[in-house]
C-alpha cells in the first residue's frame, strides 16, 4: 500500500526524533554504565585491598604463632639439644617461607660471656666470640640491661647466616627500651637492626622472650629475673610481600617502612609485588589504598594500587545495558508510533474499505455466476448483473422479494422447501453450505438446469445467505454428449459394447425376476475383412452404416434400442460391439423360435447387395443365438455363448444362424485343436493334392484335372476339406495353403509332362482371400516360372460369390490371368447370386455346374431345367460347361444330350493321389479307358 | 610470508638449535672444585660426606675427587706421598676452591702446603677442634665434627642409673684418640670414670669388649683402622659376651651397639658444599665462621638388646630407629 503524504511527513519526522532519542539515550546509557562499572571496580578494589590487608594481618599473626611455638619448645624441653632445635626450626621455616631465619638469643650476664664463648667453641664453633658493632658505644645497651643477648643458634645455618652467630642484640642501645618492655610484659617486639659491620642490610626481627622453667612467670619482676633469652624471627620482607596471594592480577602491592604521606623522608620502600603501575594514560586512573600497619611496635605502610582504564570496563555489560536501553526506547517509540499510526491507519482503512467495496461490487457484477445475498428469511438483499442475465429480473424489482420462490418453479420449490428451510432457520453461528442441482425458472417461465450454492453466515448479528446460481444448461448438454460417447458407437449411433452389456445385464435380471426368457443375437458379417481390404475402410464403414440402417428398420421396435444424436433412446435393442459384430437383444420372447424368426429376418435383410459409392457389395451374416437365462446367467457368459454359436454358424457354411448348444463348446474346442494342428500341417508335409479327372464328353479324352487338397493328420487321420478349409479361411492360413497348392499343382503337372504323360490342364480352386491378394498375379507368375509349366495348362476355379464380390476388381484380376494364358472357370455355378450382365464381362472360359443340380437330375425337373438353362446360357455366352458330380450313366447321357462339353465325377474317377493319377494319365486306368471306348 | 621474514625465521631457528645444543654444556659451571677425602670410597662416613657434598653442589661446580685412603694406609710415608700428589694436582689444575674431608686431608694437605694460600679451602669432618692445624687460616673455613656426647652420657646414666665407670673402645687412630679425649673430658665434667681401650686388631677389640663387660656401660668408638675386622665373627662373639649397655655415636658401629646417637655425615658434605659455593660467589672464607655439626640420629639395636637382657625406656625405644 502506498503511503500518503501525511504518512510520509510523519515517518520523516519520526525518524529524526528517533535518531535524536537513540543518540541521547545511548550517551546517557553509556555514561551511566561506565560510571557504574567504575563504581563496581572501585568496590571490587576496596574488597581486594581489604583482603590483602587481612592477609598481611594474618601473616603477622603467623609470626606470633611461630614465636609462640618456639618459646613453647624451649619451655617444654628440659634439655633441648641443637639437633631438636634444628629440626623443629626447619619444619617451621618450610611452613612459613616468609621467615628468613629462626634464631635463639641467650641471655648471658657479663660475667658469663667468656664461659659462653668457651662453650660455643667447645661445641665446635671455632673462634667464637660475641659480635658487637664498633659504631655503637660498647656496652651501652647491655649496661642498661645488665646482660648480653648473643645469637647462639640460627637456622638455616648456612655460610652467610652463620656469621650472625654471636651477634649481640643487647649491644644496640636503641633496642634496650623495647627489650626491657618485652621482658617485663612478656610481649613480642619487633626490631629493625641498622646496617653495620656484621649486617649488610636492615634486618627486621621479631622477638619473644623465653623464660627459665617450664612456665613463664606472671609478674614483671619475675620475668626480668627469669629471662633465659629470646626466640627471634628474621623476616624476609620481599618474601613476606611476594608470597601473598593477591585477589587480582591487576593489583600492585607495596610495603613501606614508615608512613610515606608524612613527607619526613624516613619512609622507604621495602618490597613491592604484583602489577607494576607506571605512567597513566589518558583514560586511566589509579586506585590506591594505603593502610598503616604496625607490627609489634614497628610502623609500616601497606599500599595497594590498581589501575583502571576504559579497557578494563566490561564492554559486553555496557553493550547489554545499551541494548536494554535501546529496547526500552524502542518499545516506547513503538507504543507512541502505534497510537499515532492507528489514526492514520483508520483513515487508510476507510479508504481501503471504500476501494474494496467498489472492487467487491465490481467482482460481483462481473462474475459469471449469479451472486445473490439474502437475509435470514430468504429475502433478497443484493442481485448482481449475472443474476439478471440468468433469471431475467432487474435488481430494482427483486430486492426484498423471497428469493427461492422467485427463481425456482413452484414444483421445484415444494420439493426443496424442507432443505432450504433448514439452512434458513439455522440458529448457530457456524456457517453451513448447501449445494444442489435443480430446475430454475426464468422470468419468462422457462425452466432450465440450475446449480445453486447456498452458504449461510452472519453479517454483524444478522443471519445472511450467499447464493451463487449458475445456469448449467450447457454443461448438462456436454454431460449428455460425454455419456453418448461413452455408451454409443459413433459410426453407427448404436449403443456400444458397454451400453449393450448393461442393457443385457438388466434384461437378464428382469428375465430371472419375471421368469421369462430373452435372446441375444450375435451377428458377424462373413468375410467383412475382404471388403475392408479390397474396397478400403471407408466403404467398410459405409457398409456398416447401411447394415445398421437396415437392421433398425427391420427389427421389431420393441426388440431394439438405438441412440440418436438428440440423446434420447428409441427403445431399440441393437448394438455394435466393434468391427463387423452386431448384437440384437430380444429381452422378452415367448419361445426360442421367436429369436429364430428375428434371426432369419436379419439374415435376409443383410444378405442383399449394397451400392456403396458405385461399388456393388454383397455380404452375408452368420448369427449365433443364445437364450437367457438358459445359456448364460450373466452378460459375459451369455455373450460368449452367443459368440460360440455365431462361430458355429460360420463353421457350418456361413450365412445362417445357429442356436447355442452345450456341444458347441466341445466343437469349438475341437476346432481350436484342429487350428493348432493345421498351422503345423505344411511344415509336417501332411498336405497332399489329389487329382480328379475332367473328361471331354465329346472325345472321351481326359483333358484336365481338378486338384483337390487332402490333409493326412498323423493323429486324427484324414481330415475332410470342409472341416479344415473354413478354419484356414478364418485364420488366414488359406493364403499359405493356396500358394502351396498352386506351386504343387504346377510342379506336378510339369513333372507329368516331363515324364511323357499326356498334356492336361490342372484346375485349382482360388479362395476368396487368395483372390484379394494384391500380388496374386506375381505369385502365379513365379510359380509358373519356377515349375516351367505353360500357363495354358493351368486353370483357376472361382466361386460365384467370389466373382460377384467386387466385380470391377475381379474383372481386372481375371484379365491379368487371361493375359497370361490361364483358363478361368466359375465353380459351383448356380448356387450363388450371379449377375448375368457381369458374367458377360468376365473373361471366363467355362462354368462348372454345381453338383447339387447334377445329383438330382433324375428326380428333379427343376434341376433338369436349371442345368439345361445353365448349359444353354453358357453356350450363349461362348463359355464351356463342366458338370460336376457325375456319378451315373444316366447323368452322363443327359449331359451329353444337352451339349455339356465336359464332366467330372466319381463316374469317371474319384480324386486320386498323384501317383495313381499318373497311371491313369498314362492310359492304364480302366475307367477312363471305358469312357473313351464309349 | 615475505622472503625477509622467511630469512629471519630461518636464522632464528638456527640460533635456537645452536643454543639448545649448547644447553647441556652450559649447565656445567666453569668453576672448578676439588674434593679431597682423607679416606676411601666404601668407608661409610666418607661415603656419607661425599653424598651430601655432591647433592648440594650439584652442577654448579666441576668437581674432581681425590681419595687419600689413609684409613687403610697408615704409614706416614704413604700419607705424605698422597698429600704431595694432591698438592701437585691443586697447583696444576688450579681449582677455584678445595674441599677436604676429615683430619688427614687438613693435616697433610692444607696445613702442610696451603696455609694462607690464594686458593680457598673448606674443610669438614675434623674432629672436635682445629687447634692442631692452626685453623682458621685466611683461606680456610669449615665444619668441625662433634658428637652428641652430652646426650649420650645423659641417656646412659638415665638407663644405667648410678653408673660410675664406663669404658671407651675404639681403633687405635688419631681420630679415635681425639674422640676418646672428648668423651673423657665430658666424663670428668659429670663425675664419671671413663677408661679407654684403643686397639689395632679385631682380637684385641674383642678382648677389650669382654673386659668392658665389667663396667657400667660401654662407649663404642669407630673401628675404622682395624684392618682385620670381620663383622659376622664379631657379632657372633658379642652375642655370647654382651651383658652391659653399649652406646655409639657412629652409625656404622650400630651392629655392635645397643643404643646409638649417631652423627650424620651428609651434614658435613652439605655444609662444605654451601661454603664452597658462597666462596665462589665472592664471600671471603674469613667471613664464614667455622661451625660444628648439629644433627644426630637415635638408633636401637634390638638383637644386641635381647642378648644382653637389658630394658630401655619405652619412649626411647618407640622414638629410635630400629636395627634388628
Amino acid at each position: 500500500m502506498r503511503s500518503t503524504f501525511r504518512e510520509k511527513v510523519f515517518i520523516g519526522q519520526s525518524r529524526l526524533l528517533v535518531w535524536l532519542l537513540v543518540v541521547v539515550c545511548s550517551l546517557l546509557s553509556i555514561v551511566y554504565s561506565v560510571s557504574r562499572e567504575v563504581s563496581g571496580v572501585k568496590r571490587e578494589f576496596a574488597n581486594q585491598a581489604w583482603q590483602v590487608q587481612r592477609a598481611v594481618i594474618h601473616r603477622v599473626a603467623n609470626l606470633e604463632t611461630v614465636l609462640t611455638a618456639l618459646v613453647g619448645q624451649h619451655h617444654a624441653s628440659d634439655n633441648l639439644s641443637s639437633a631438636e632445635q634444628t629440626l623443629f626450626s626447619q619444619e617451621l621455616l618450610k611452613a612459613y617461607p616468609f621467615i628468613h631465619s629462626i634464631m635463639h638469643v641467650e641471655q648471658v650476664s657479663k660475667e658469663d660471656v667468656a664461659a659462653f664463648e668457651d662453650r660455643m667453641r667447645v661445641e665446635g664453633f671455632v673462634g667464637f666470640k660475641l659480635k658487637q658493632d664498633r659504631g655503637v658505644k660498647p656496652g651501652s645497651g647491655s649496661q642498661y640491661l645488665g646482660f648480653q643477648l648473643p645469637v647462639s643458634f640460627i637456622e638455616p645455618m648456612e655460610p652467610r647466616t652463620a656469621n650472625f652467630l654471636g651477634y649481640d642484640l643487647a649491644n644496640e642501645s636503641s633496642f634496650t627500651m623495647l627489650i626491657e618492655k618485652a621482658i617485663k610484659d612478656g610481649d613480642t617486639i619487633a626490631l629493625e637492626t641498622l646496617q653495620n659491620r656484621y649486617i649488610n642490610e636492615p634486618l627486621y626481627l621479631i622477638l619473644k622472650p623465653i623464660y627459665l622453667g617450664r612456665y613463664p612467670p606472671e609478674k614483671a619482676s619475675e620475668r626480668w629475673e627469669m629471662l633465659s633469652g629470646f626466640a627471634v624471627l628474621r623476616i624476609d620482607v620481599e618474601q613476606f610481600v611476594s608470597s601473598l596471594e593477591l585477589p587480582g592480577q591487576n593489583l600492585g602491592l607495596k610495603l613501606f617502612r614508615g608512613v610515606p604521606e608524612n613527607g619526613d623522608g624516613q619512609s622507604r620502600l621495602l618490597a613491592q609485588f604484583g602489577a607494576e603501575i607506571g605512567q597513566l594514560g589518558l583514560f586511566e586512573h589509579r586506585l590506591n589504598f594505603t593502610q598503616p600497619l604496625e607490627i609489634h611496635g614497628l610502623q609500616f605502610t601497606l599500599s595497594v594500587t590498581r589501575k583502571i582504564s576504559l579497557n578494563a570496563i566490561q564492554g559486553s555489560r555496557v553493550f547489554i545495558e545499551w541494548m536494554i536501553t535501546m529496547l526500552v526506547l524502542g518499545l516506547i517509540i513503538a507504543v507512541y508510533r502505534n497510537r499515532r499510526y492507528a489514526k492514520l491507519q483508520e483513515e487508510a482503512a476507510e479508504r481501503v474499505l471504500a476501494i474494496e467495496g467498489a472492487r467487491f461490487t465490481n467482482v460481483i457484477d462481473t462474475a459469471f455466476d449469479a451472486v445473490i445475498t439474502a437475509d435470514g428469511s430468504g429475502r433478497i438483499l443484493s442481485w448482481n448483473q449475472q443474476a439478471k442475465e440468468v433469471f431475467g429480473y432487474d435488481e430494482r424489482f427483486v430486492l426484498g422479494l423471497r428469493l427461492f420462490q422467485l427463481i425456482l418453479s413452484p414444483e421445484t420449490f415444494v420439493k426443496l422447501e424442507s432443505e432450504l428451510i433448514k439452512i434458513l432457520q439455522r440458529q448457530d453461528d457456524q456457517p453451513s453450505r448447501l449445494r444442489l442441482e435443480t430446475q430454475g425458472q426464468r422470468k419468462n417461465g422457462q425452466e432450465f438446469p440450475l446449480e445453486l450454492s447456498i452458504s449461510s453466515s452472519t453479517a454483524g448479528n444478522s443471519p445472511m445467505l450467499s447464493i451463487f446460481a449458475r445456469d448449467i444448461t450447457e454443461r448438462k448438454r456436454w454431460d449428455e454428449r460425454v455419456r453418448y460417447l461413452a455408451y454409443c458407437d459413433s459410426l453407427t449411433d448404436l449403443p456400444n459394447r458397454q451400453a449393450f452389456k448393461e442393457q443385457v445385464a438388466r434384461a437378464i435380471n428382469a428375465a430371472k425376476r419375471h421368469n421369462r426368457i430373452g435372446a441375444v443375437l450375435y451377428l458377424d458379417l462373413d468375410e467383412f475383412k475382404r471388403i475392408n481390404d479390397t474396397l478400403g475402410h471407408d466403404i467398410g464403414d459405409m457398409l456398416l452404416q447401411h447394415i445398421t440402417k437396415r437392421l433398425v428398420e427391420q427389427v421389431r421396435v420393441s426388440d431394439t434400442i438405438s441412440y440418436s444424436h438428440s440423446g434420447q433412446f428409441s427403445g431399440k435393442n441393437i448394438a455394435r460391439l466393434g468391427g463387423d459384430e452386431f448384437t440384437v437383444l430380444l429381452d422378452e420372447i415367448d419361445e426360442p423360435e421367436d429369436a429364430a424368426i428375428v434371426a432369419k429376418r436379419v439374415q435376409n435383410v443383410i444378405a442383399r447387395s449394397y451400392n456403396l459409392n458405385g461399388h456393388d457389395v454383397y455380404v452375408t451374416p452368420s448369427i449365433g443365438i443364445a437364450i437367457f437365462p438358459r445359456d448364460g446367467h450373466d452378460v459375459e457368459e451369455l455373450l460368449k455363448n452367443a459368440d460360440t454359436a455365431m462361430y458355429h454358424a460360420k463353421a457350418v457354411g456361413k450365412n445362417n444362424f445357429q442356436f447355442y448348444t452345450d456341444q458347441m463348446n466341445a466343437l469349438a474346442a475341437t476346432r481350436l485343436k484342429l487350428e493348432g494342428k493345421l498351422r503345423k500341417a505344411l511344415a509336417g508335409k501332411e498336405m497332399e493334392l489329389y487329382y480328379q479327372p475332367q473328361i471331354d464328353m465329346r472325345s472321351g479324352q481326359l483333358v484336365s484335372a481338378e486338384a483337390l487338397l487332402r490333409w493326412h493328420q498323423p493323429e486324427l487321420g484324414m481330415i475332410p476339406p470342409d472341416e479344415f478349409i473354413p478354419i484356414a479361411e478364418e485364420t488366414g492360413m488359406i493364403i499359405e495353403l493356396g500358394e502351396w497348392v498352386l506351386n504343387e499343382a504346377c510342379r506336378q503337372n510339369k513333372a507329368w509332362q516331363d515324364a511323357g504323360c499326356q498334356y492336361i490342364r490342372v484346375a485349382i480352386n482360388l479362395s476368396g482371400m487368395q483372390f484379394i491378394q494384391r500380388d496374386l498375379s506375381v505369385r502365379v507368375e513365379n510359380s509358373l516360372r519356377t515349375s516351367g509349366l505353360d500357363p495354358k495348362y493351368l486353370e483357376f476355379e472361382i466361386t460365384e460369390s467370389i466373382l460377384m464380390r467386387n466385380v470391377n476388381e475381379t474383372i481386372a484380376a481375371l484379365n491379368e490371368f487371361k493375359m497370361m494364358g490361364i483358363n478361368i472357370s466359375v465353380d459351383d455355378f448356380g448356387t450363388g447370386y450371379s449377375s448375368l450382365s457381369y458374367l458377360k464381362r468376365f473373361p471366363l472360359n467355362s462354368l462348372k455346374i454345381d453338383r447339387s443340380f447334377i445329383r438330382d437330375i433324375s428326380e428333379s425337373a427343376d434341376d433338369v431345367t436349371i442345368t439345361s438353362a445353365i448349359i444353354a446360357m453358357a453356350h450363349q455366352l461362348n463359355l464351356g460347361v463342366v458338370a460336376e458330380g457325375v456319378e451315373t450313366q444316366r447323368q452322363l447321357d443327359f449331359l451329353q444330350q444337352q451339349g455339356c462339353e465336359m464332366a467330372q465325377g466319381y463316374f469317371f474317377s474319384k480324386p486320386l493321389p498323384a501317383e495313381e493319377f499318373e497311371a491313369m494319365l498314362s492310359g492304364s486306368d480302366n475307367k477312363v479307358m471305358r469312357l473313351q471306348q464309349n | 610470508m615475505s622472503p625477509a621474514h622467511s630469512k629471519f625465521g630461518l636464522e632464528s631457528q638456527l640460533i635456537l638449535i645452536i643454543l639448545l645444543f649448547l644447553l647441556p654444556f652450559g649447565a656445567y659451571s666453569k668453576n672448578k672444585c676439588l674434593y679431597i677425602s682423607s679416606y676411601h670410597q666404601g668407608y661409610a662416613w666418607s661415603d656419607g660426606v661425599e653424598r651430601g657434598l655432591r647433592k648440594s653442589i650439584g652442577t654448579q661446580c666441576e668437581l674432581k675427587q681425590i681419595d687419600m685412603d689413609t684409613k687403610r694406609h697408615k704409614d706416614e710415608a704413604y700419607k705424605q706421598q698422597v698429600a704431595k700428589e694432591a698438592r701437585d694436582l691443586i697447583l696444576s689444575w688450579k681449582p677455584d676452591v678445595v674441599i677436604t674431608a676429615d683430619d688427614n686431608a687438613a693435616k697433610y694437605v692444607i696445613q702442610l702446603y696451603f696455609k694462607g694460600h690464594e686458593i680457598p679451602f673448606v674443610f669438614c669432618g675434623i674432629n672436635w677442634n682445629v687447634d692442631a692445624y692452626g685453623f682458621p687460616y685466611s683461606n680456610t673455613t669449615g665444619m668441625v665434627e662433634v658428637a652428641p656426647i652430652d646426650v649420650l652420657f645423659n641417656k646412659a646414666r638415665s638407663i644405667r642409673v648410678g653408673a660410675e665407670r664406663a669404658v671407651y673402645l675404639g681403633a687405635d687412630t688419631l681420630t679415635e684418640e681425639k674422640n676418646a679425649v672428648r668423651f673423657e673430658e665430658m666424663a670428668e665434667k659429670i663425675g664419671l670414670q671413663l677408661d679407654r681401650h684403643l686397639v689395632a686388631s679385631m682380637a684385641e677389640w674383642l678382648a677389650a669388649y669382654e673386659t668392658a663387660q665389667e663396667y657400667d656401660f660401654l662407649i663404642i668408638g669407630s673401628n675404622s683402622g682395624i684392618n682385620d675386622w670381620n663383622e659376622s665373627e664379631v657379632i657372633d662373639r658379642l652375642k655370647l659376651t654382651t651383658h652391659i649397655l653399649s652406646l655409639t655415636t657412629h652409625n656404622w658401629m650400630m651392629p655392635y651397639s645397643m643404643l646409638g646417637f649417631t652423627k650424620i655425615p651428609e651434614e658435613h658434605g652439605e655444609w662444605a658444599a654451601k661454603a664452597a659455593l658462597a666462596i665462589l660467589d665472592g664471600v671471603s672464607p674469613t667471613d664464614i665462621p667455622i661451625v660444628s655439626n648439629r644433627k644426630w640420629e637415635i638408633w636401637v639395636n634390638h638383637s644386641m638388646l635381647e642378648v644382653s637382657g637389658l630394658k630401655l625406656p619405652g619412649p626411647l625405644v618407640r622414638k629410635a630407629k630400629k636395627l634388628h
